[in-house]
């Protein structure tokens, strides 16, 4: 099995992009784990703290600069919560092979923000009613552009219902579910992509926290796996939230969809393999 | 209300700060004492290492009495539930804010939020 030092450096590569594009981390250190020997149990709980630490490790920063959107992860929070809760309860009800194929569907999604890649920043000319009644807006400095960025968030309860999903898929497949939050605050909220990637980083340690009770209750932390995981995570989570802001929106926007790209494979790979 | 909500990054921020890096350093202690305690730098997945509890109120308990009685794993053990009750009480620090702000909107949305977390930490919603 693996020994400590290298599972300490490839954690802090998983929270350095982890911090980067808004995704927990654990769907790379799952497999990743598995293939190295760990148990597949203990390798999903090792994948939340996973999730708790990039949070941590990246949010500080990112919240200190005004990059996370606190108001709008805030209200985001309490869909994921409830859709992680609904998902955890039905996941035994519903076929793994139909779950998987579900959601690389929905991550697909991602993809139709290719048509804006090349967009620095999305345009929101109108904001719904419930967007502007719960001030779905703010403003950071941008050290890439050089400016400060103020923005306008609309479609705040299609936004909701789609965090619902990121929840569902969060309870269901056990994992943060960073790359479907990205995916609704940017496709349906129209946030930018340094701010999606930012507060997506925040909700999920939120997301990770509501999962990691069951894994707590079940005696699947092991402490001997789960701290230099912790150790490298928070410290390649706080290493990239020193430079997400150095790049471009749309050098974001395609690390993240690399990401995604590998993660629909993976989702493909499962529903192609396992059991009805 | 931008300075209410600025003042509340700022507190969003330190808390952050201070919960992860004590996070840090106790899991790097704990990590150094277990490693020197039984000379090995490979995972074996040791059982006696689980962090385990019926709830995470339980967790706290079991926590307690391992510091009291210097079990080996203590500080490991408290790197990580330092990082857990980070993030439970950011969203308390949210609630407090958001009511001295008198933003009712936003103090009933992280309200329930903090009601549906405190019962799944609790042990009384499946998740």
């Amino acid at each position: 099995m693996i020994d400590v030092l290298s599972l300490m450096i490839l954690s802090s590569a998983i929270g350095f992009l982890g911090s980067l594009t808004g995704l927990g981390g654990g769907s790379i250190l799952v497999p990743m784990l598995t293939l190295l020997g760990v148990p597949i149990k203990y390798a999903i709980a090792a994948g939340m703290v996973v999730c708790i630490a990039t949070s941590s490790g990246s949010a500080a920063s990112y919240v200190d600069r005004a990059m996370t959107n606190v108001k709008v992860a805030m209200y985001l929070e309490l869909f994921t919560v409830i859709g992680g809760i609904v998902g955890a309860t039905v996941t035994s009800f519903i076929s793994a092979k139909l779950l998987y194929f579900f959601f690389a569907a929905f991550l697909m999604t991602s993809f139709l923000s290719l048509r804006g890649l090349h967009e620095e920043l999305p345009k929101v000319e109108k904001q719904d009613r419930i967007s502007t009644w719960l001030n779905l807006e703010g403003a950071y400095f941008d050290e890439a552009l050089g400016e400060k960025v103020e923005y306008k968030l609309t479609n705040a309860l299609p936004g909701g219902l789609g965090m619902l999903v990121a929840g569902l898929a969060a309870g269901m497949l056990g994992i943060g579910a960073g790359g479907f939050k990205v995916t609704v605050m940017e496709l349906i909220l129209k946030m930018p992509s340094k701010v999606s990637s930012t507060t997506s980083s925040f909700i999920i340690g939120m997301t990770a926290l509501a999962s990691i009770t069951v894994y707590m209750t079940q005696g699947l932390i092991h402490l001997d796996l789960v701290t230099p995981v912790a150790i490298g995570t928070i410290i390649g989570a706080m290493m990239g939230a020193r430079i997400l802001n150095r790049l471009k929106n749309v050098t974001v926007r395609y690390l993240f969809l690399a990401i995604v790209s590998y993660l629909v494979i993976q989702m493909l790979y499962k529903g192609v393999t396992s059991q009805w | 209300m931008v300075k209410d909500t600025r003042r509340l990054e700022t507190s969003i921020s330190r808390l952050l700060t201070v919960g992860t890096m004590t996070s840090l350093i106790f899991l790097s202690l704990g990590l150094i004492q277990y490693t020197t305690h039984t000379s090995q730098l490979s995972i074996v997945l040791d059982d006696s290492l689980i962090l385990s509890g019926r709830n995470m109120f339980d967790l706290l308990d079991l926590l307690i009495k391992d510091v009291w009685n210097s079990r080996t794993n203590w500080m490991m053990a408290t790197g990580i539930v330092s990082l857990i009750a980070t993030q439970f009480i950011r969203v308390i620090l949210s609630v407090i804010h958001f009511s001295i702000a008198r933003d009712w909107k936003y103090v009933s949305i992280t309200s329930l939020v903090l009601s549906i977390l405190t019962l799944n930490l609790l042990g009384l919603l499946k998740l």
